[in-house]
């Protein structure tokens, strides 16, 4: 089955095509919200939000977009409600709790360029820090703008789609949060 | 070239190692490149920079991606499915109806019959009875006879008259059956006005949800959500509000709703009602309504976009 077909089948209830669209999806929209949010449990929390929202309005899913457009939509307005929450409560962790102890975002990173060559290694975890105060320098908005470009790959295009905007206006976003992470990074580089 | 030139060239970096540029553009940045050493140096430390940017790029364990798929496969079953509904919100009307129903039982049951039963006449009577007229009668066994006629029995139902205090468990049953099953607008009210004086029962709050949320009749609807409004921190009347904030045909109810629940921060809203007040924004025809909402979604730091 294409994608067209399954979302169908899952509109008509097939909880089979619903797994399948699930699990073509979760990995990145747990990643999305791991990233943004770098907690674990809330990363958790919008990932069942975001499917429990899917699975009740699919059979209002019109294919008026792509349906990876209307997910991202979903799982983006979450993450973006929880970080400006956040900014309010002045809540920001900075380490994420797993289930093999407290691990700080950055060094659960992989490390594959770098490994064996401890100078290297130690550059590495230094700029790895930074970027992460870096990035938490950002508003939520340009974040998630910086976040679905670079990490997630999304064009400018589909980010205004999925974010309710403008090509133009993701682009000016996305500027900013490059000039911003330049900024904050340039001695390192 | 000017020093401002190569500025300019350089804020445009990061956007040409993300291809989002146009081909005019980089046409230009290329062209510049050729002449400008200082600015091939400034676009290899971007380039580094972005791979910095790069090697801190997060991946989910496995172990948490099973958690939240096992997660996510214990809830939907909880969730009917999405073909078998109108709507979420119908869906979670649905769910009052059943829990409703379900302290309720057989006393429902009486009920029906209670509020439609006729004195019945002597059995001698009933062959000039119609159909109507046995009401809530519940047939329990037909069987034919040797001589070709049919022997019915059926639960005959008689108006009986009860007396009690408001805290009977029979009295308050038949006054939870009349606010859902009584013909008369006039009676729902009535009873629906006696059991907010007992809202603090969790069973009342949920007849009075249920009469908030379907009574065909304004005036009980309206009733109803007065009851409810010192309850407003109750998930389920909140699931309660957020139906009749998206589903109700009177701008008076969905205004209230919003008034009920403000005052509250984000901690004490239930995500399905930040949810209903965000489907609002992309459907509500009335402005002032409208508004009302963004303002309650603004004062709790949430989106006011859809989904």
């Amino acid at each position: 089955m294409d994608e067209t077909e399954l979302i169908r089948a899952a509109q008509a209830g097939d909880s089979s095509a619903f797994e399948e669209l699930v699990r073509t999806y979760d990995q990145s929209v747990l990643r999305l919200a791991l990233s943004m949010l770098r907690s674990p449990e809330d990363a958790r929390d919008v990932y069942q939000e975001t499917f429990l929202r899917v699975y009740r309005n699919l059979n209002q899913f019109r294919f008026d977009c792509s349906f990876h457009t209307w997910l991202y939509r979903i799982a983006t307005n979450l993450c973006l409600d929880q970080l400006r929450r956040r900014k309010v409560r002045r809540e920001e962790p900075t380490v994420m709790t797993t289930p093999e102890g407290t691990l700080d975002r950055m060094d659960a990173a992989p490390e594959t360029r770098v490994e064996g060559d401890p100078q290297r290694n130690l550059f590495s975890g230094q700029i790895r820090k930074r970027v992460k105060e870096a990035l938490a320098q950002l508003t939520p908005r340009e974040r998630m703008v910086f976040e679905l470009r670079h990490y997630e790959g999304l064009r400018l295009r589909k980010i205004g789609e999925v974010l309710g905007t403008s090509e133009e206006a993701a682009k000016n976003c996305l500027f900013r949060a490059t000039q911003k992470m330049r900024t904050a990074l340039g001695e390192f580089v | 070239m000017s020093e401002m030139n190569c500025i300019e060239i350089r804020e445009q970096f990061a956007l040409m190692l993300y291809g989002e540029l146009s081909f005019d553009e980089e046409e230009r940045i290329d062209s510049h490149l050729d002449g400008c050493a200082e600015c091939r140096t400034a676009l290899a430390r971007q380039k580094v920079l972005h791979e910095a940017v790069d090697a801190a790029a997060v991946t989910p364990s496995p172990a948490l991606l099973n958690r939240c798929r096992e997660d996510l496969a214990e809830m939907l079953p909880r969730e009917r499915p999405a073909a078998a509904r109108e709507s979420w919100w119908s869906q979670i009307a649905g769910n009052w109806k059943i829990q409703f129903l379900k302290p309720v039982g057989a006393m429902a049951l009486l009920a029906i019959g209670f509020f439609a039963a006729k004195v019945t006449p002597g059995i001698g009577g009933i062959s000039s009875m119609g159909l109507a007229d046995f009401g809530g009668a519940q047939v329990r066994n037909v069987a034919a006879q040797p001589d070709g006629t049919l022997r019915i029995v059926f639960d005959e139902k008689r108006e009986r008259t009860i007396s009690g205090n408001r805290d009977d468990q029979r009295i308050r049953q038949l006054l939870m059956a009349a606010a859902k099953e009584a013909t008369d607008p006039g009676l729902r009210a009535q009873t629906v006005t006696i059991l907010v004086g007992d809202a603090n029962e969790s069973d009342v709050r949920e007849a009075l949800a249920f009469a908030m949320a379907n009574d065909e009749n304004t005036n009980v609807r309206l009733k109803a959500m007065e009851g409810l409004q010192r309850y407003a921190n109750d998930p389920m009347v909140q699931n309660a509000l957020a139906h009749v904030l998206l589903n109700d045909p009177n701008t008076g109810m969905r205004t209230r709703v919003i008034d009920a629940l403000t005052g509250h921060d984000a901690q004490g809203l239930d995500p399905q009602m930040v949810g209903a007040l965000q489907e609002l924004m992309s459907r509500e025809d009335d402005s002032d309504v409208r508004e009302r909402a963004r303002q309650m979604l603004h004062s709790i730091k949430a989106s006011a976009e859809t989904y």
